[in-house]
């Protein structure tokens, strides 16, 4: 059995099962149905529709139902803690990126060329600032329980913390509220687990 | 359309699960690795592609207890329980 995660809830859907782990059920399912990443991650979703709370275990890591059951056992608090700070909590992923830094191909030596470069990463810079600020503009009536931004070499990965019951007006506030910029591109997926909240504060 | 004419777009997160699209399995994929994590055996993956295997081993200690204890120099890295 391949563990995948830790829930309140007795009742998952099939083919997960619970084990009981102190005061929460471990949830597993059998390992020809949870053998690669993204089929524990299809079955984290398929969980999510059914539960209200999921502390989704890294779809990554492939952990025994033994070892997750000790580490449970041995780490109830603060499980215990996390389940509480993630109750009924989806996350939504936002990809931002701006058009490569390209200074042009007419630059008249390479000082310009430099320039130009310059320029250019201050352009990005500006319209990837400019994206995130919409985003949380666009969020700003939503009740937003918590945010994590991981820049990265082109962009800016952006992950938002709702309520489940929230999910579906975060996503009509971000379709009504977000207007393209040029060069820009934001891709918004989710709901999802709350995979990027769900560490518990200590080396697990 | 282009993929690059595309500046605002919305997925689930089963059809970006399932999608080829280049932003999407970079995005999932940058999902696959968070979440808790015990112990065990990671394989970082790009494009369900397996490229990196890591053993975790991790230990749990007070960084004090790694280093030389002064009344026992013989014993390096004795953890002390005290």
């Amino acid at each position: 059995m391949i563990a995948l995660g830790v829930t309140p809830s007795c009742f998952v859907p099939p083919p997960c099962l619970p084990l009981r782990c102190g005061r929460f059920q471990l949830l597993c399912a059998p390992a020809a149905q949870a053998g690669t990443p993204r089929d524990r991650m299809r079955l984290h979703l398929a969980c999510a529709d059914h539960l209200l709370t999921l502390l989704p275990f890294a779809p990554a890591l492939e952990t025994g139902s033994d070892m997750a059951l000790s580490w449970g056992i041995a780490r109830s608090d603060g499980i215990e803690a996390a389940l509480l700070r993630l109750a009924g909590a989806r996350q939504l992923s936002l990809d931002l990126r701006a058009a490569p830094d390209r200074p042009g191909q007419a630059a008249a030596g390479g000082a310009d060329w430099l320039k130009r470069r310059a320029a250019a990463m201050r352009q990005r810079t500006a319209a990837l600032e400019a994206l995130r600020r919409g985003v949380e503009d666009a969020c700003a009536g939503i009740a937003l329980r918590d945010r994590r931004a991981h820049p990265r070499q082109d962009g800016l990965r952006l992950h938002l913390l709702f309520d489940r019951a929230a999910v579906p007006a975060a996503l009509e506030a971000l379709r009504q509220g977000l207007r393209p910029l040029p060069g820009c591109t934001l891709t918004v997926t989710g709901p999802w687990p709350p995979y990027d909240f769900a560490g518990l504060g200590e080396i697990a | 359309m282009p993929e690059a004419d595309i500046s605002l777009r919305f997925a689930t997160a089963e059809d970006a699960l399932a999608s080829p699209e280049t932003t999407l399995v970079e995005l999932v994929d940058g999902l696959l690795a968070q979440g808790v994590v015990i112990r065990g055996d990671l394989w970082l993956t790009v494009a369900d592609v397996d490229l990196v295997f890591l053993r975790l081993d991790l230990l749990l200690t007070n960084p004090e207890a790694l280093r030389p204890d002064p009344l026992h120099p013989a014993s390096p890295g004795r953890p002390r329980l005290s």
